[in-house]
């Protein structure tokens, strides 16, 4: 086809479009449903008996607000990118995966320090938590997609990682204010575990869910 | 008309990295900055026409930009029309409150790249001829093609086969029967003739002399 063709087919199908609002804005309107779906999860599953007394330590509360930075930073990122041009420096994005290396970083201290290993077949409980961790995810995930699929993200990778990474912190917010379980193994692998895992499938499924460019 | 071919971004090939191309946009100028914006703006409202002239200056400059980066390669046209479609659908991304340049240069150079590739991939796998080799008509009835080879050295190679990637071979390539065919006449699911096939050729390439891929 000529490029004078195509201009004339594209032309002649041009139709009125909203502009999307900024990625902020977009991203406030998700942090409010992704909160409601964490309140959702906690309720349901029901908080952890001592959380008044544990939200006021710091190994607990710096879990949980590295969660929520996790998922607020990694929203951003993704919305950002699915806007051409509109990330102008990489910074948020390695502000985001610092914050997960932090994460990471700090449960497995936590769990070489305990010294204890992994209790992959002695701990019956973190499946659970892994499950849980997935299905508060699930929603805003598919909301996130759906918000990141109407804009055009260049990189769809970086854009669907981000994503999912997002909406799994959120289910491991969820998870963390309800699991009654403070062994670091079974944080690891029933709270973090699931998190990474989610993100790093989003990477490697070869056509991702936010690959809206041909 | 917007003429914006003269201030595309500034493309290097890193030498770290040869397969990651960076680039640098050079700012357009107000007014062209300004021309763009509102053409847009009056694309997003369905202006036909506005599009068609925002679309022929973008093409122009996208082609421009290719050319001064690449030089005078057949695929310019293939990253203009790539960049017209991805604006097409990126439309309502743009935000007539943000500069229009990084905007359209982000989007063009991310095709340019994704060309840049897709030639890469089809020139390490293609070669060109002067001369296009004759048309190979469908065998005559009775034709027996490993006889029309050189004859004694295939039969030779195949019969040196194990029996069922023999058969499996001949089957396919001697008496162009179908991999389902074959599969239901041995007994085997078709993922299996196909490895015995697989393993068959390249056992073939090596008796014959070719390379072991």
């Amino acid at each position: 086809m000529r490029t004078d063709d195509l201009i004339a087919d594209l032309a002649g199908r041009v139709a009125p479009v909203r502009p999307l609002p900024p990625p902020l804005i977009r991203a406030m309107y998700w942090l409010v449903l992704a909160a409601i779906t964490v309140a959702a999860g906690v309720t349901v599953f029901g908080p952890r008996a001592d959380v008044m007394v544990r939200v006021a330590q710091a190994d607990y509360l710096s879990i949980a607000v590295l969660a929520v930075c996790a998922s607020v930073f990694s929203v951003i990122v993704s919305l950002t990118l699915a806007v051409p041009g509109a990330e102008r420096t990489p910074l948020l994005r390695v502000t985001a995966v610092a914050i997960f290396g932090i994460w990471a970083g700090t449960t497995v201290w936590e769990v070489v320090h305990e010294g204890r290993g992994l209790p992959v077949f002695t701990d019956p409980h973190w499946p659970v938590c892994f499950g849980r961790v997935v299905l508060v995810a699930l929603l805003p995930a598919v909301m996130l997609f759906v918000m990141v699929r109407r804009g055009t993200p260049l990189r769809p990778r970086w854009t669907a990682a981000m994503a999912t990474a997002a909406a799994a912190s959120a289910g491991a917010l969820a998870v963390h204010v309800a699991c009654p379980l403070d062994d670091p193994g079974h944080v690891f692998l029933g709270h973090l575990v699931p998190v990474m895992a989610m993100a790093a499938a989003a990477v490697m499924v070869r056509r991702t869910p936010t690959s809206t460019v041909r | 008309m917007v003429a914006f071919a003269g201030y595309a971004g500034d493309i290097t090939t890193s030498p770290a990295s040869r397969n990651r191309v960076r680039w640098a946009p050079v700012p357009m100028t107000g007014r062209q900055e300004a021309e763009a914006t509102a053409l847009m703006i009056r694309a997003q409202q369905g202006d036909g026409a506005a599009y068609a002239a925002l679309l022929t200056a973008l093409a122009s400059s996208a082609k421009q930009y290719v050319r001064n980066r690449c030089g005078d390669v057949p695929w310019a046209d293939d990253v203009a029309q790539e960049t017209l479609l991805t604006i097409h659908s990126a439309r309502r991304t743009y935000d007539p409150r943000r500069p229009f340049a990084p905007w359209f240069y982000a989007i063009l150079s991310s095709r340019m790249i994704d060309v840049i590739r897709r030639e890469r991939r089809v020139r390490s796998r293609e070669f060109g001829t002067d001369v296009l080799p004759e048309p190979i008509s469908p065998p005559a009835p009775g034709y027996d093609r490993a006889a029309a080879l050189d004859g004694r050295q295939l039969q030779s190679a195949l019969n040196s086969l194990p029996q069922r990637q023999r058969e499996i071979v001949s089957a396919i390539k001697l008496r162009d029967e179908s991999v389902k065919d074959v599969s239901e006449r041995l007994g085997m699911s078709q993922s299996a003739v196909k490895v015995t096939a697989h393993r068959g050729y390249k056992a073939l390439r090596r008796l014959l002399g070719g390379k072991d891929a």
